[in-house]
């Protein structure tokens, strides 16, 4: 018994330093972020994973005046996600609506399709979405790095899960009540469906926020440009310029601190809505 | 509580950007010209300052020139060129890294023919430049400058090893005088050439044979057909397998640190080189020293051209722009000053030959004129009369880029010199296809 | 009577709408844009050119596509199951009542994710650069990114570090799905915590866990961003030997070969579908024992 104890003991503390290392791991480069962005320009060429010599705001203030274009592009960003995201989990939601509470000719297959396509990455229609915008002359504007991003058949396959839950009770109720369907749907299930569409928004905020290859493609121009495309420009060490990891440091706290404040102070809604998106087979 | 500070923070960005997100004034009324070119927009930004300065236009008639960068590499403006031409935004000025990559657009009909808009002023350009900007004696643009072939080396240390630029003409004698240098100085290399040889490496290369096409008029390849490209892929091999050559590749980098803390020797590049050098190794000033290829692969030339796109807009306003950047004489002084590069005109070279005194007395060690001497103006005209065109296909950049691709592979060791020339051809043939056929 | 009927049957539709305008503009007519492209020679302008099969022809005998396949096949097999064995571990260790304290942590675990992956190759360039942070901690000078089969792992472990929090939290919610009881029940008959894991977790999970590798497969056969620009600047890198698949398809757009684009395209969504069926398959197999 004691040695079972002692064994227990043992297996505790091995697990428990198992997820600390674990959680060291994985915040040490995000802390290499924090401190490298107080470092200057000049001094990240030398040390590029100490303490800062000196701590400086330089980096931050680079920002503002070489490189301001970083907080332009840091805002194209932002706008690009905030009006995808809510076009999106809006129409996502509608959708889902239809699927979880109405019967209708076509729903299975309409819906079976759907998530069947959730097999073509979106990666390989990027030609014919290129061809598409560029016939439609939206190339380099923000449009082209709305419009595509906005239907998710993930989104409507999250929601609607949910939504079965819901009890149509709830519905007939209101409908008893004299609600018509647009106005049952604004008051009794979009606040009944709250939870997964916060953290659905979450997600696609996520999502659009860190969208790489489409952008690249499109966003050529300085003005239009989301941040993810114009960070790593600044790394370039081609033009004879030396890079500047300070400002980049810097900036890519600017573009991951509030995502990390709005992902903790929901953290459990998300998680919650990761399990629902993952297990689909 | 959670909600609030969300939405605190949401609404946060957005004023916080609105801040910053006022867009640069445009001048109203104005033509505005977009030049699509590559590498960072300061560098090139001096030329707005030129074009204002030398334009004979008043303030309200001249163009607003802005700048668009296809990336950081010569290839990405005619990649995003041709991106734009899909999505029906040509700009009013592009730059070609090399007059090969716009071979294709040239031929396809994309590229405006500006032989009467300079007639005038042909009898002024360098035959030379004119040369590399036509097409079956047409004109389509403006060379910012003769690429030539430059040797840049380190006049001190070839001194100590006791290396003589002047007798190196062959590739054995610029063998021996590497494997001599080494002897000397084991810390240091010769050269550099590494993994992955770019579109200069391959241009310079391929331009030293006379006359040697990648395919003949028909569109049949000649990799394995012309002995020549053997030769050239063995030389290749050899030089980066060679103790004095440090394995890391132009633009790497790694290249700069190493040019800067003086473990490279010398660089077998190009004449914009003079432009890069004196920021890449800022304390060498004065120890660097310029000369041509060795002779045995030394001819071949390109030209960085400015052209017009035959789908924009506003074409006479693009051409005004292009003749006051580059045909201009004060504007020529002003680009010298400014990185080097030395005129396309008659007219421009006089003036810059006139100033070269007086902007040598203020020049800064960090220059290219401060950094090299006056000698430099000389120097690089001399490498000149070995520039020749290459004549390239219109299909020249996709072909350059499997060139390429095979070189890295016999140079890292996956493809044997046999087997490289062999997959370069099959590769030539199944995804180029024929090459006059775009 | 009859128009509220026909009313009431148009209001899913009604409801759907939105969403299916926006998904057959924007992805279906794309897609079957970009496969009816994938048979001709289009630059994008001007006339296309009709070829039939040949840009999968030229593509499949094109080694920069292999090479391309073989590196994302280097990473997955580097990193997916150093990352499964991660993720299990931890979602064991925080799933066990012992360690209840710890899984306010957990949320730790996921946020690499939050990073974008642009963002977590730029921080990684400098815990790898050559007096980075894991020469320094390890006093060693490896040179992490002159040799292709170093800048691989460098790529593995940024993939790891950011995916496994992912599956950590899918495998968490996979083990308390696990009846306690049986687990219970085990503990009373002696059984050790190995015994524990592999007798009893492994085979309930075995589903999710082949799940989380062809869901991983996948996404290894979509990655880009990470390779370039750990080497390089934006944009996808002339063909090198780290390059992923995915680089292939960004260079024929960016050269405008817009048939070849999406030829790579469709054999990358062949490859997607092969994979899908595997698990599909694979997962049947084990229900039916």
């Amino acid at each position: 018994m004691e040695r079972n104890l002692l064994k227990n003991k043992i297996e505790y503390g091995i697990g428990m330093i198992c997820f600390i290392l674990v959680c060291i791991l994985v915040l040490a480069p995000m802390l290499l972020m924090v401190v490298n962005s107080f470092k200057s320009n000049s001094e990240m060429l030398r040390n590029d994973s100490g303490l800062p010599e000196v701590w400086t705001l330089e980096s931050y203030k680079s920002l503002f005046t070489t490189y301001s274009s970083l907080v332009k592009h840091f805002y194209n960003s932002i706008i690009i996600s905030i009006i995808s995201t809510i076009c999106g989990t809006f129409i996502c939601t509608l959708a889902a609506y239809a699927f979880a509470k109405y019967k209708f000719r076509g729903r299975e297959s309409i819906f079976y399709v759907l998530l069947a396509t959730l097999m073509i990455p979106s990666e390989v229609i990027i030609p014919g979405q290129y061809l598409f915008f560029a016939k439609l002359k939206l190339i380099n504007t923000l449009a082209v790095q709305i419009l595509p991003t906005i239907p998710a058949v993930v989104g409507v396959y999250m929601i609607r899960q949910y939504m079965l839950g819901i009890p149509t009770s709830l519905i007939e109720s209101a409908k008893i009540d004299g609600a018509g369907h647009m106005r049952t749907f604004v008051t009794i299930i979009i606040p009944s469906a709250k939870p997964i569409i916060s953290s659905y928004m979450i997600l696609h905020f996520l999502d659009v926020w860190q969208n790489y290859t489409w952008p690249l493609l499109v966003a050529t121009k300085q003005n239009i440009m989301p941040i993810m495309v114009s960070l790593p420009t600044l790394v370039d060490s081609v033009i004879g310029f030396v890079p500047v990891w300070g400002t980049i440091m810097a900036g890519s706290v600017l573009c991951s601190i509030p995502l990390i404040i709005v992902f903790l102070l929901n953290q459990k809604a998300v998680m919650e809505s990761v399990i629902l998106g993952s297990i689909k087979g | 509580m959670t909600k609030k500070i969300t939405l605190v923070l949401l609404v946060a960005f957005v004023c916080f950007g609105t801040l910053f997100a006022a867009a640069t004034p445009e001048k109203e009324g104005n033509p505005s010209i977009e030049m699509l070119m590559w590498g960072g927009a300061d560098r090139l930004n001096y030329l707005k300052t030129i074009y204002e300065k030398t334009t004979s236009l008043s303030s309200n008639e001249m163009a607003n020139i802005t700048f668009t960068s296809g990336g950081t590499g010569a290839t990405d403006s005619y990649q995003l060129f041709r991106l734009k031409l899909a999505s029906n935004d040509a700009p009013g000025i592009v730059f070609f890294g090399g007059e090969t990559a716009a071979t294709e657009f040239i031929m396809n009909g994309d590229i405006l023919n500006i032989t009467s808009e300079v007639k005038d002023q042909m009898n002024d350009i360098l035959p030379s430049a004119v040369d590399l900007a036509s097409y079956k004696g047409e004109v389509y643009g403006l060379p910012t400058q003769v690429k030539s072939k430059v040797w840049y080396y380190r006049e001190d240390l070839f001194r100590e090893a006791g290396i003589n630029v002047g007798e190196i003409k062959t590739f054995d004698d610029f063998y021996s005088a590497g494997m001599k240098f080494k002897e000397h100085f084991p810390e240091k290399y010769f050269i550099n050439l590494g993994p992955t040889p770019n579109v200069d490496v391959v241009i310079g290369w391929l331009g030293s044979y006379d006359n040697l096409t990648i395919a003949d008029e028909a569109g049949n390849f000649r990799i394995t057909t012309d002995p020549r490209f053997r030769d050239m892929y063995e030389k290749l091999y050899k030089l980066a397998t060679a103790p004095f050559s440090l394995y890391v590749s132009d633009w790497d980098s790694d290249w700069q640190p190493n040019i800067e803390n003086g473990t490279i020797a010398s660089l077998l590049s190009w004449s914009w080189m003079t432009e890069f050098l004196p920021s890449y190794a800022p304390n060498q000033s004065g120890l660097w020293a310029i000369t041509a290829w060795p002779e045995e692969f030394g001819y071949g030339g390109c030209a960085e051209l400015i052209s017009i796109p035959t789908a924009t807009s506003n074409k006479a306003a693009s051409v005004e722009v292009l003749k006051t950047l580059y045909l201009d004489s004060d504007g020529a002084v002003l680009r010298f000053k400014e990185n080097g590069l030395l005129p396309v005109t008659y007219s421009g070279v006089e003036k810059v030959n006139a100033a070269v005194a007086d902007i040598a007395a203020t020049a800064s060690s960090t220059s290219p004129l401060g950094y090299f001497g006056t000698g430099m103006v000389d120097d690089i005209f001399a490498t000149m009369k070995y520039a020749t065109k290459y004549n390239s296909d219109p299909s020249f950049n996709a072909e350059e880029a499997i060139i390429e691709n095979h070189l890295n592979l016999m140079i890292t060791g996956i493809e044997t010199i046999d087997q490289a020339i062999a997959n370069t051809q099959k590769d030539l043939i199944m995804q180029v296809g024929n090459p006059y056929d775009i | 009577m009859k128009v509220t009927n026909i009313r009431e049957k148009i209001i899913p539709y009604l409801f759907l709408s939105p969403f299916l305008v926006f998904f057959l503009v924007f992805f279906i007519y794309p897609a079957l844009n970009s496969f009816y492209i994938s048979l001709t020679s289009y630059k994008g302008y001007g006339q296309a050119k009709w070829v039939g099969w040949k840009n999968y022809h030229a593509i499949l005998h094109y080694d920069v596509f292999w090479t391309g396949i073989r590196n994302v096949l280097t990473y997955w097999v580097l990193h997916a199951g150093v990352m499964m064995i991660i993720s299990f571990t931890m979602a064991f260790i925080v799933s066990s009542p012992k360690y209840q304290k710890l899984s306010r942590l957990k949320v730790i675990l996921f946020l690499p994710r939050v990073i974008a992956p642009t963002v977590a190759a730029l921080i990684f360039r400098a815990v790898f650069s050559s007096n980075g942070l894991f020469n320094t901690v390890f006093g060693v000078t490896i040179p992490w990114f002159q040799n292709d089969t170093l800048t691989k792992i460098v790529v593995a472990i940024i993939l790891v570090w950011r995916d496994f929090g992912y599956w950590f939290v899918v495998f968490v919610a996979g083990m308390t799905s696990v009846n306690p009881e049986i687990i219970d029940a085990s503990i009373v008959d002696g059984a050790t915590t190995m015994q524990r894991i592999f007798r009893i977790i492994i085979p309930l999970m075995k589903n999710i866990l082949k799940f989380a590798l062809i869901i991983d497969g996948i996404s290894s056969l979509r990655l880009f961003s990470i390779p370039n620009i750990i080497v390089g600047q934006p944009g996808a890198l002339s063909p090198t030997s780290i390059g992923p698949v995915m680089n292939l398809l960004v260079q024929n757009i960016q050269q405008g070969s817009f048939g070849r684009a999406s030829a790579v395209g469709w054999l990358l969504f062949i490859m997607i579908s092969i994979l899908t069926v595997i698990q599909m398959t694979a997962v049947r197999d084990t229900e039916d024992l």
